[in-house]
């Protein structure tokens, strides 16, 4: 397995935003079936750490092209764009406001007389403005590819994949939040 | 009666020996041990036809001599030797000391404080780690099985819940060690159980397993897919289960009684007394309950409307739990084909009714639920073995918390993510936040909290020799290795100066090497010889695991993918072993073993490559043969 090849050529499928899941998951069900640590259960220890690594690598591979946003990040990668998040402060005001207004109602979560109904509300409300980032991406990315917006010129994209990482740790936070409520 | 030893036909890899391999599940209140016989997974029982080991040890110390007794002979014992009769220890492995006392209502033990944190607990045979009680359940299964299979084990799978922590883990990896077992793989027990159901029902689809015991609640999502177990996602709670129940209900009837604490054995007596009202309760609407104990009697009566109120927290508990579970695997209720319900707690009629309700979907229990986890880690421990060569199962497990690390302000930073499909390797850098900075320590964290304080600390290293360099110039990288037993390593490096240190976590609340080696002194099973002997014997084990797996190896396919030259490098290298294996010293094993090794390396990946191949082209194939 040639561990320097990307993901998308790993499981052979071609190198864009919509991926066919299944075909992913296919790829990557039978190339596991082979080098999972399972089948080096009494192997030799080379055999068994190779299988570790292996194994690992197609997880992190599937982890990457399965969610959306890591998605985006390792496409842009690829492209030779590297997003730094915590640099990232040119985000619109209104997606700002946006933000701020749902870290409040966070905040204010365990106050009220149903939280957990709160909270489902919550991530219901935020996976709505991620799907609104994702199609924004496509568009964008779109134009990268068809050289329209050339790679020097390629804020829109970074900008989007920012936004998301910022819902995305909104959402990590909701989570640790629902934690300290049980 | 002799047993005689019948391979099955299809199933014996000739001609190599069929391995005698079993699935241990070593739960909070019994324990069972399970093998493939006469090709069915079955769990085994006892002389007297018992397949239940209650997970009951008890300490005698009677003239100076100890002796130990495990089962339902120790559970016969638990009013009359409370402090030395240990039950339900799973719920202490892994604990620490301020753990167990948050835990323990009214346990009767004395708690001893030892050099790590882990709590011991005083016994008539001295101070007991809940680790060396566990290893005399294991014992006892272990032996059972080499009686009924007819010769040495040559490995195990044990299972634990799912939502064990690294702790945890190891805790009941060292419990095996200390019984003399070789662990092939520790399995999440919900995995266990949909292994065991799957392969009997062939169900492909994505199944949902709530598993309730009597201390521990697991909820896992799995995807059945060609042979391939995905979990998607796991969650629970590993202190919540049917002990709770009980518990609920004698704090009712204290209540009732206007009672407040009572003594340890009492306590103990009404936690037997409210089980059995709890099993009643299954099946009548009401109960009535005549209690007399030696400090205050009661009478009345038990509804089961008001045994329902006392458990509807709980189970509320476990069904936002299956929540999480679902969101996590990206899925909701109406995703899930069918629900399998495992342990014995799922028999009360209140759960099976608001796991329902949650899912939409009757929950299936028609496989012993208290056999269904054994039986299924004895499927894989076969597969492990080796034993079904052509079987292509694999399980994709996942870790159930988070890993992460220490930031400035007391924060936990995550690097695995909960529910990552494990073995798993991530790497992360960091820099020095002062100029000229030399050392950097790595707090190793697993939890959901963001706050450090909030998390469990597995481990703390430091990295040193840093070149003083400004604030922020240095580049380090820590990498998070998960294996496939969900166990972790972790290691620190400098990028510009390549300065690095690494540590296999060893969890704060485990045994130090010196408890791991005084328990190894102590154990009965190797009290004959001393550590040479045991290092010399475990030396050369390990030279036949190898040398056998490399045998394999060679006949497979060592005439298509190595030289002339390099296959007489590795006859060389393995006779080499095969000599020093009859040698007296360890040492010298060692090293041909190692040598072996790495001269064996290129052949390793060329036969992983070949597979890989053979896979993917395989697909090919398929996918034409789809589109005709």
């Amino acid at each position: 397995m040639d561990l320097s090849k990307n993901f998308f050529q790993l499981f052979a499928l071609p190198i864009s935003f919509d991926i066919d899941m299944s075909n992913l998951m296919d790829a990557y069900r039978s190339l596991q079936k082979v080098v999972h640590p399972d089948h080096f259960a009494s192997g030799t220890d080379k055999e068994k750490r190779l299988s570790i690594e292996m194994a690992a690598h197609l997880n992190e591979g599937v982890d990457t092209l399965k969610k959306p946003v890591k998605r985006a990040i390792y496409l842009l990668k690829l492209q030779g764009i590297d997003v730094d998040f915590e640099k990232n402060t040119a985000m619109s005001p209104m997606f700002l406001m946006d933000q701020m207004e749902l870290r409040e109602q966070l905040e204010v979560v365990g106050k009220q007389a149903d939280p957990f109904a709160a909270i489902d509300a919550l991530y219901e409300r935020i996976a709505s403005m991620q799907n609104a980032r994702i199609d924004d991406f496509k568009a964008a990315y779109n134009k990268i590819t068809n050289n329209i917006d050339s790679v020097g010129n390629n804020s829109n994209a970074e900008d989007i994949v920012a936004e998301m990482q910022f819902i995305e740790k909104l959402r990590i936070d909701i989570e640790r939040l629902e934690e300290t409520l049980d | 009666m002799a047993l005689l030893q019948i391979s099955e036909p299809g199933q014996s890899p000739e001609p190599h020996q069929r391995k005698l391999a079993v699935g241990i599940d070593l739960g909070t209140t019994n324990s069972l041990v399970a093998s493939i016989r006469e090709a069915k997974a079955q769990t085994l029982p006892d002389i007297e036809g018992r397949h239940l080991l209650p997970s009951v040890v008890r300490y005698l110390g009677e003239g100076g001599a100890s002796s130990v007794e495990v089962g339902q002979v120790a559970r016969d014992a638990i009013f009359e030797d409370p402090q030395n009769t240990i039950s339900s220890v799973k719920r202490l492995m892994g604990r620490g000391v301020s753990d167990v006392k948050t835990l323990g209502d009214c346990l009767p033990y004395e708690f001893i404080q030892s050099e790590t944190e882990m709590p011991y607990i005083r016994t008539a045979c001295g101070d007991k780690s809940p680790v060396e009680v566990s290893s005399e359940i294991l014992k006892v299964l272990a032996a059972r099985a080499r009686e009924t299979l007819g010769g040495d084990l040559s490995g195990a799978v044990i299972t634990v819940p799912a939502y064990f922590d690294e702790a945890q883990r190891q805790a009941t990896k060292d419990a095996a060690k200390l019984a003399g077992l070789h662990v092939y793989r520790l399995l999440n027990e919900p995995t266990a159980a949909a292994v065991a159901y799957g392969l009997d029902k062939g169900a492909e689809g994505v199944h949902a397993i709530y598993d309730l015991g009597g201390g521990t609640f697991d909820i896992s999502i799995l995807r059945l897919n060609k042979g391939v177990f995905e979990v998607l996602s796991t969650g629970g709670d590993s202190a919540l289960g049917g002990d709770d129940f009980d518990h609920a209900i004698a704090s009712w009837i204290l209540k009732q009684a206007g009672q407040e604490c009572v003594g340890s054995n009492v306590a103990r007596q009404l936690m037997e007394i409210a089980r059995g009202l709890k099993e009643q309760l299954t099946t009548n609407d009401s109960v009535d309950v005549d209690i007399s104990t030696g400090c205050f009697s009661w009478q009345g009566v038990i509804s089961k409307d008001t045994f329902n109120e006392l458990v509807d927290p709980l189970i509320a508990k476990t069904v936002r739990a299956c929540k999480r579970a679902l969101r996590d695997a990206g899925l909701s209720a109406g995703d899930i084909d069918d629900v399998v319900m495992v342990g014995g707690s799922t028999r009360v009629p209140r759960v099976r009714e608001k796991v329902a309700d949650f899912f939409g979907a009757t929950p299936l229990c028609d496989i012993d639920p208290d056999k269904v986890v054994a039986v299924g880690a004895s499927i894989q421990a076969d597969v492990l073995a080796g034993n079904k060569p052509d079987d292509e199962m694999v399980l994709l497990d996942v870790i159930p918390l988070s890993l992460g690390i220490e930031t400035m302000g007391g924060l936990m930073e995550k690097i695995i993510h909960r529910n990552t499909t494990i073995p798993v390797t991530r790497a992360q850098e960091f820099t020095t936040f002062k100029d000229g900075q030399t050392a950097l320590a790595v707090q190793v964290l697993q939890g959901e909290r963001e706050l450090v304080s909030d998390c469990r600390s597995l481990a703390r290293f430091e990295l040193r020799g840093i070149p003083p360099m400004v604030a922020g110039a240095a580049r380090i990288r820590v990498t998070y290795q998960v294996d496939a037993d969900g166990l972790l390593s972790v290691s620190a490096k400098e990028l510009t100066s390549d300065v690095e240190s690494n540590v296999q976590v060893k969890p704060s609340y485990g045994l130090s090497d010196n408890e791991v080696t005084r328990m190894l002194k102590d154990s009965f099973e190797f009290a004959a010889g001393d550590k040479d002997a045991r290092a010399l014997a475990e030396e050369r084990v390990e030279a036949d695991r190898q040398l056998e797996a490399l045998r394999c190896a060679l006949a497979e396919n060592g005439s298509v993918l190595l030289s002339d030259e390099e296959r007489k490098n590795l006859h060389d290298l393995m006779e080499v072993l095969a000599i020093a294996k009859q040698g007296e010293d360890a040492v010298v094993i060692r090293k041909a073993i190692d040598e072996l090794n790495s001269t064996s390396e290129v052949f390793a990946a060329r036969r992983m490559d070949q597979s890989i191949h053979k896979a993917l082209s395989g697909q090919s194939i398929d996918s034409l043969g789809d589109e005709e």
